[in-house]
């Protein structure tokens, strides 16, 4: 039997009796490393050596970003705002939830983060107006999915760091296909909402907005900061997300007066263990990714793919098929490690652009997170709403279509992606 | 764990307004922060052992009678500790070959091995909370 079989056979076996996934992929590497007598010595230098590099660090200070700015409720405003903007047409609630989102996602760097800070503010106000509490939960978890591709994205940090992209053309890529998976979901919440009867408060007049706007201005000037200091070339991203970590605490303790030492440590801590649980999976799914591709593991399934087709455009679609099935199952760090060495020779092969493909690959990986049953976005706004997780996945699919649609026109038309960076001039 | 992200933060701040404002990057700061976070990664770690917070495919499992639930969750538990053993035990290997060969990091010139020892020190404390966390969860099951 081919020893990669195995490899991933016994990975998908650990994995399915639930395994953490980090032993799951990481006891098959260690055993085909000793094995297959590739240097099992250099394990601890090798998870050593995936952590400790320069712009991953961007991760911890984004998601410790993302802690504060839900701490110190700077979403609060910006939901203010955006409710007497567009909150009283036919599903307006659900939209304010959807543009939220994507504003907060030009803040944080991570999914679940945002369908926290959003979902805490949107899903009671939904459910006060009569809206049902699974559409309410589902929504915020798809509207999510735009923070992964709306930057700064934790995700596009770590395909950079794989495959050498440019992490700030990256997140300018992202830019276009993030607003157009939101624009997506306006479909099927404005046709659900029109049949439910949900709609919204009463319209805002001017001088509110332009106060709602006035209170939201901290909000508001935080995306500013962090994306004009990356493309001002002010900033690195991993510096813009430590000046993104001091502007928060600044907004808390300065304009808010809510943020003390007590919430310092609690959002320290909160990060901490949420930047642990991505960076092992980054460690370990680094080992099994060396391991599979010094075995020639990934080389023998890039050939296959080949072997099946040679066109593109099927080849597009079948990798599309395979990363929603892997979202099903795996996290998106994880799906990196594992599938970027069988891309890469097709990128090379194709003649496909490094970022398109991560943009392409991150909106699929970012739909991965309401696709059930391994699914955190749905998970988090299952927890805040106290919806259970079979109602909120049941409320989550006409969302996911709607999303796999935006996927595709992402996919086929590389324009979308790499319109704005090369308008910026980005490299 | 909270002080070691807490120090990474002034410290990568600091440096972004030295290096803005006199033009001076401070080279080493950045060897200290890549360092640290190896370390916080295993510190969070074995937090999240603790709190069961790992990512995982529970779904299959949690269908599954209780005596099953209970067999994952210490098996669960011995391939983690295979792991980390495993981990530790390399680590020590690296340490020695570090202090033998007189490996000095790059910018700050002290002996690499220092930054190292976070590995089987804190592999140890992740095997720790890997047996709590498996006790936590089994109790959980049981009741």
């Amino acid at each position: 039997m081919d020893s990669g079989i195995l490899l991933f056979g016994l990975f998908f076996l650990f994995l399915l009796i639930n395994v953490p996934i980090i032993t799951a992929i990481g006891i098959p590497s260690l055993l085909f490393l000793w094995y297959f007598n590739l240097g099992i010595q250099v394990t601890a230098a090798n998870i050593y050596a995936n952590i400790a590099k320069f712009p991953l660090l961007a991760i911890p200070f984004f998601i410790l970003a993302g802690f504060i700015m839900d701490k110190v409720g700077l979403s609060r405003g910006l939901v203010r705002f955006l409710n007497l903007l567009i909150g009283p047409v036919t599903g307006g609630l659900g939209l304010v939830t959807v543009a939220g989102c994507v504003l907060f996602g030009a803040i944080s760097g991570t999914g679940p983060a945002d369908t926290a800070a959003i979902g805490t503010v949107m899903i009671p106000a939904m459910v006060k107006r009569g809206y049902n509490i699974g559409f309410a939960a589902a929504l915020v978890a798809a509207a999510a999915t735009t923070d992964v591709l709306i930057p700064p994205s934790v995700a596009f940090v770590v395909f950079g760091v794989i495959t050498e992209a440019s992490i700030p053309r990256l997140f300018a890529a992202g830019v276009v296909p993030g607003l157009l998976m939101g624009l997506a979901l306006i479909a099927p919440v404005w046709w659900i909402s029109r049949k439910n009867g949900w709609g919204g408060d009463r319209w805002g007049t001017w001088a509110e907005i332009g106060q709602a706007a006035w209170e939201a201005k901290w909000g508001l000037m935080a995306p500013v900061i962090i994306l004009g200091g990356i493309y001002g070339g002010i900033f690195t991203p991993t510096e813009a997300a430590v000046i993104a970590v001091v502007y928060g605490i600044l907004f808390g303790v300065a304009v808010e007066r809510n943020f003390g030492w007590q919430d310092l440590y609690e959002t320290l801590r909160g990060a901490a263990v949420s930047t642990s649980v991505v960076m092992i999976v980054v460690a370990f799914a680094g080992l099994f990714s060396w391991t599979g591709s010094t075995m020639g593991v990934m080389d023998r399934v890039t050939k296959g793919l080949l072997g099946l087709t040679q066109n593109p455009i099927i080849i597009l679609l079948l990798l599309n098929v395979m990363l929603i099935i892997a979202g099903m199952l795996l996290d998106a760090i994880s799906i990196y490690y594992v599938f970027l060495p069988i891309f890469l020779p097709l990128m090379k092969q194709f003649h496909w652009d490094p970022v398109w493909f991560g943009v392409m690959m991150t909106v699929n990986l970012a739909i991965g997170t309401i696709t059930p049953p391994v699914a955190v976005n749905l998970y988090v706004a299952s927890n805040i709403s106290g919806a259970s997780m079979n109602e909120v996945s049941r409320w989550v699919m006409p969302f996911f279509v709607a999303l796999v649609a935006a996927l595709l026109l992402v996919t086929y038309i590389p324009a979308l992606s790499l319109w704005l960076p090369d308008l910026l001039g980005v490299k | 764990m909270v002080l070691v992200l807490a120090v990474m933060t002034m410290v990568a701040f600091i440096n972004v307004v030295t290096r803005y404002f006199i033009r001076f990057s401070l080279a080493f700061t950045e060897e200290i922060v890549v360092s640290l976070f190896v370390w916080l990664t295993l510190l969070g770690t074995a937090v999240a052992f603790r709190q069961g917070s790992h990512l995982g495919f529970s779904f299959l499992v949690d269908r599954c009678p209780k005596s099953v639930q209970r067999t994952a969750i210490w098996l669960a538990a011995l391939l983690g500790i295979v792991l980390f053993a495993f981990l530790i035990y390399f680590g020590i290997g690296q340490i020695q070959s570090e202090r033998q060969l007189g490996t000095t990091s790059e910018s700050l010139a002290i002996p690499q091995w220092w930054y190292t020892a976070g590995i089987p020190v804190f592999g140890l404390l992740i095997i720790v909370r890997i047996v709590e966390g498996a006790i936590a969860a089994d109790r959980k099951v049981r009741s």
